[in-house]
């Protein structure tokens, strides 16, 4: 697993924090469904994590072609994160009829809180600080037959949570870039792996609305000042209107 | 004495299967009886004895002169016939909607009664009986070349068999392959025309049909969803203690 830093220092006073950072890898061995567990991007004001949660865990398993009804579905979820895999980090069974050679069911799992699964101090955020947490979920369901004979099939999934630690607002995000703004300046962090030209738009009352292009390396950050017709301004509305990859 | 029987089976028949499963399957494979796919050549003793020269047409029984003329239908039936299974068992195997109809000519005293009877053999075994029909209150006629038509019961083949005959096997548990057998079953449909002295006409025809069976690979497959988040509102959570 990758630590990585997202903030540094940021601007002070309430913010919005712009987060995004979406790259779920479906790793589907499935040929008839997938698994899928979205990402997250969320603010804490506090250093160490207590909650990390994996939730609305729906499972569903379908089969065909058994030689003897199908009895149970066991469904159960790894997790790996950091080179660690805890197996069975949820688990749910449904009992069936007992008549079916093909059929399908669904299922809901527990939800897991990932930071009592793995170690807590795993889960840090230093104020002003950004970390990306990046976990590996395989889903797996098992149908047993009557005969007690099993078949199982697996589905994985990538989901990535960025945990700000900041007092900043998020603005906006941007694939892997994330806006935050303490209301006078803006604090752009490029999550990407490719440098990209940021352009912000700049809102504030009485003045015609402006635009700023924010050069940002990839995994870095960069403070954009309000640009000079509207510097001096108390508070702006900002817009994360697009970006390019490469320079400005 | 020679009579001259010319006698059509006709058996418009439905096949119908059940799986071991509460699943009923679609199927679009039918026997059809009495279809001229074959002719065949037979001789027939009867009575005092006589051979009849069976003279093999199409659909059409060209009624001859007291010449002792025989012209025997055929079963027409379904060459093959496919059957996918989960698990590679019948519950069922029915051969519905079975009917026949036997014409008759140049008889030298009236007939009194047709007597059908149907055999099924499974890949060449014993043939077992699985029909029979009778009409024996025949106005008193010497030919009647519209034909006696008789209905029989459907045939439930997993029963007249046994399940364990139309099984198939997977060759390794859930390895996901499919595997089919075949399995022949020939169809006899004999019919007896007697007439009033006792004296009387059989005569057979016979349909063959390969039955295919699969046993479906298994295979099972896995989906879902999930949600990171800073907080359960499920309430719901799993206790990994």
């Amino acid at each position: 697993m990758k630590r990585r830093k997202l903030l540094y220092s940021a601007g002070i006073a309430g913010g919005v924090v712009v987060s995004g950072i979406n790259a779920g890898t479906k790793t589907a061995q499935s040929s008839v469904a997938d698994f899928a567990v979205s990402d997250i991007h969320f603010e804490t004001d506090d250093s160490e994590l207590t909650e990390l949660w994996v939730t609305q865990l729906h499972a569903e398993a379908s089969w065909t072609g058994f030689d003897a009804p199908a009895d149970f579905v066991e469904a159960s979820l790894d997790v790996s994160y950091g080179g660690e895999t805890v197996a069975k980090a949820s688990t749910d069974q449904v009992e069936l009829s007992g008549d079916e050679y093909e059929g399908v069911v669904e299922c809901q799992l527990p939800s897991v809180n990932l930071v009592s699964v793995f170690e807590s101090e795993t889960f840090t955020v230093e104020k002003e600080d950004a970390e990306t947490f990046e976990f590996l979920f395989t889903l797996r369901t098992t149908v047993v037959d009557t005969s007690g004979h099993a078949f199982s099939s697996d589905s994985s999934d990538e989901a990535t949570a960025v945990v700000i630690h900041s007092e900043d607002e998020t603005v906006d995000v941007l694939d892997s870039i994330v806006i935050t703004t303490d209301g006078t300046e803006a604090t752009i962090f490029n999550e990407s792996g490719e440098d990209v030209c940021v352009t912000l738009r700049w809102s504030h009352h009485g003045h015609d609305d402006v635009e700023t292009h924010t050069f940002v390396e990839s995994n870095d950050k960069e403070v954009q000042e309000p640009p000079g017709q509207a510097s001096g301004a108390s508070s702006y509305e900002i817009e994360a209107v697009g970006y390019e990859q490469g320079g400005c | 004495m020679l009579y001259s029987l010319i006698y059509k089976s006709a058996i418009g028949s439905a096949l119908y299967y059940r799986p071991d499963a509460g699943i009923m399957l679609k199927t679009a494979c039918e026997f059809r009886w009495g279809g001229v796919k074959n002719m065949k050549r037979r001789q027939i003793l009867i009575g005092t004895g006589g051979i009849a020269a069976a003279g093999i047409g199409a659909a059409a029984f060209a009624t001859t002169t007291a010449a002792a003329e025989i012209e025997t239908g055929l079963f027409g039936i379904e060459e093959t016939y496919d059957i996918d299974s989960q698990s590679g068992r019948l519950s069922s195997l029915t051969v519905g909607n079975i009917g026949a109809i036997t014409k008759w000519y140049n008889f030298d005293r009236p007939v009194e009664s047709v007597d059908w009877t149907l055999e099924v053999s499974l890949d060449g075994d014993d043939a077992k009986e699985i029909g029979t029909a009778t009409v024996d209150e025949l106005e008193p006629a010497y030919s009647n070349e519209s034909g006696v038509t008789a209905k029989m019961d459907d045939v439930d083949l997993v029963e007249v068999f046994g399940r364990d005959a139309f099984e198939v096997e997977s060759n390794e548990l859930y390895d996901g392959e499919d595997v089919t057998e075949n399995f022949d079953l020939e169809f006899v449909l004999t019919v007896v025309v007697t007439d009033v002295q006792g004296d009387y006409i059989e005569e057979s025809v016979s349909g063959a049909t390969d039955l295919g069976i699969t046993n479906l690979g298994a295979d099972v497959s896995t989906g879902g969803s999930g949600e990171l988040s800073d907080e359960d509102e499920s309430g719901d959570e799993y206790d990994n203690g």
